[in-house]
């Protein structure tokens, strides 16, 4: 089979990558086209990283637009097509593999369906609570295949028109990466300085785009809560989406002589990050989807991951400094960090691209399979 | 010292680092507090990478320098052992939030002691 998978940041190579590797190793042919933030410098640069690592990086394409406003990313919307048009006009593929909620992997997705490629959606279904749930809604429709992490998000989908057929529940690949990564220790963060302490919380934030005073407000409250801690944190930038440059010089004039900040941070050592924290606390996906894996308490924040479906180990709070100062209390408690411990990830448990690359290997691309027919 | 605004380029870090004769330029806030710092190193990198004179700094300053701690007993000892351990050549002595007290430079400390 030729595979091509579509990537536009960080967050969306932790979901592919083990997949793509196993592609790789079953002597499937596989591409991956890259676009926005995994192009710039300002993020280091994902697509040369990948290609030095030997992944096979076929385009990479300009489609980030500077500026801290929604229009921003709209346009950037227009590019991806424009990139995305010319590029399938000269190549073809069995599959074309997108994933998450990004509005590059939407612009694509629409590209790759005028185009009449058959496409397939990972963490296809899920919910979430701003615009990114809706462009992952909106990629469903235009998927042929929906890869779904549980039983909820495979649900949904299915009630949403998909053809239960199309719906596979394959848990989400990016916790194979967690499972079956050999991920540095703390002794070695410390040495190398990514940590200077052996406990300490990981904060991630980033802007919501649907409500940018929100996101100014939380993340004063989040830093005025943090400084009161005594514990240092390790604080990760926020995407290049709206807000980014604000919430990273809030961050960097709050640190204390402990705390770190990366704006960019390899994936092993983000898992390390995660395993050795005391929790992790913000509003990313990363707190509901990865932190069950280690069995870590997250403390998380506002309308971001609103809905998202969750394990024992997510305390939700509103953007309130008494709300976050009690949440973290019960997530450094005993008797919530032994729960948090005893519980499995719902999200799976390490074998969902062999499932993934079953299902696209066992599936017949023929012109019923291709005209897609809503069942409601 | 550079006080970090937004308007700072890479040309204004090099212009400094180029009249102040350090390999390092530490960046604080408008209230005293440690930002970051860019080496020579990472202005070499930046331009390799593309960047020219008037591309703004934020996307290579360092926030996470060494640093040493006010409460240091002997913080040109620990210098000279952060520049064996990490060749740093400034290191920006801190209190606990990172409010920036000195920057001490190992050219200085072995002048100090070994020079004319």
């Amino acid at each position: 089979m030729k595979l091509l998978f579509v990537l536009g940041s960080r967050g969306e190579w932790g979901y592919i990558r083990p997949l793509i590797q196993l592609a790789k190793n079953s002597n499937h042919d596989v591409e991956i086209w890259c676009a926005n933030m995994s192009v710039l410098n300002r993020f280091g640069k994902l697509s040369e990283v990948i290609k030095q690592e030997g992944y096979p990086v076929v385009g990479e394409f300009y489609t980030a637009v500077d500026g801290d406003d929604n229009l921003a990313l709209a346009k950037s919307f227009g590019l991806v097509s424009l990139s995305a048009s010319d590029w399938l006009m000269n190549h073809d593929y069995d599959w074309i593999i997108v994933s998450g909620d990004r509005v590059e992997q939407l612009a694509f997705v629409v590209v790759a369906s005028l185009s009449n490629n058959a496409i397939c959606h990972i963490q296809a279904g899920e919910r979430s609570g701003n615009i990114d749930g809706k462009n992952r809604h909106a990629i469903a429709r235009y998927s042929h295949l929906h890869m779904a992490a549980n039983t909820d998000a495979a649900d949904r989908l299915i009630r949403s028109g998909e053809d239960p057929d199309r719906v596979k529940v394959t848990g989400a690949p990016q916790i194979d990466d967690i499972v079956n990564q050999q991920i540095p220790t703390l002794l070695e963060l410390k040495e190398r300085t990514v940590v200077s302490s052996d406990k300490f919380i990981l904060s991630v934030f980033h802007g919501v785009t649907e409500d940018l005073q929100a996101s100014k407000e939380g993340i004063d409250k989040l830093i005025n809560v943090l400084t009161k801690i005594k514990l240092p944190v390790i604080w990760i930038g926020s995407n290049n989406d709206t807000l980014g440059s604000f919430i990273e010089k809030k961050i960097i004039s709050s640190l204390k002589i402990n705390d770190k900040f990366y704006s960019n941070l390899n994936r092993l050592d983000y898992l390390s990050l995660l395993a050795n924290c005391e929790f992790i606390i913000g509003n990313s996906s990363s707190g509901i989807l990865e932190a069950p894996t280690f069995g870590k308490p997250a403390v998380n924040l506002g309308r971001r991951q609103a809905d998202r479906f969750r394990d024992v180990n997510v305390i939700d709070c509103e953007y309130d400094e008494a709300d976050i100062s009690v949440s973290i209390s019960k997530a450094l408690s005993v008797p919530f960090k032994k729960l948090c411990l005893q519980s499995t990830n719902p999200y799976g448990n390490g074998d969902s691209s062999r499932k993934i690359l079953d299902v696209l290997e066992t599936t017949e691309i023929n012109s019923d399979f291709l005209i897609k027919q809503i069942t409601y | 010292m550079l006080e970090y605004n937004d308007a700072l380029t890479i040309g204004d870090v090099m212009r400094y680092i180029a009249t102040e004769h350090e390999r390092t330029c530490v960046l604080q806030d408008n209230n005293g507090k440690l930002y970051g710092v860019i080496s020579q190193g990472d202005l070499i990198k930046a331009i390799w990478n593309g960047a020219e004179l008037i591309t703004p700094i934020n996307n290579i300053i360092n926030p996470n320098p060494i640093i040493i701690n006010t409460e240091s007993k002997d913080p040109e000892g620990d210098t000279i052992k952060l520049f064996c351990q990490y060749g740093v050549l400034l290191v920006p002595v801190v209190d606990n939030n990172r409010k920036i007290v000195e920057v001490l430079s190992v050219r200085k400390i072995i002048s100090d002691k070994y020079g004319n």
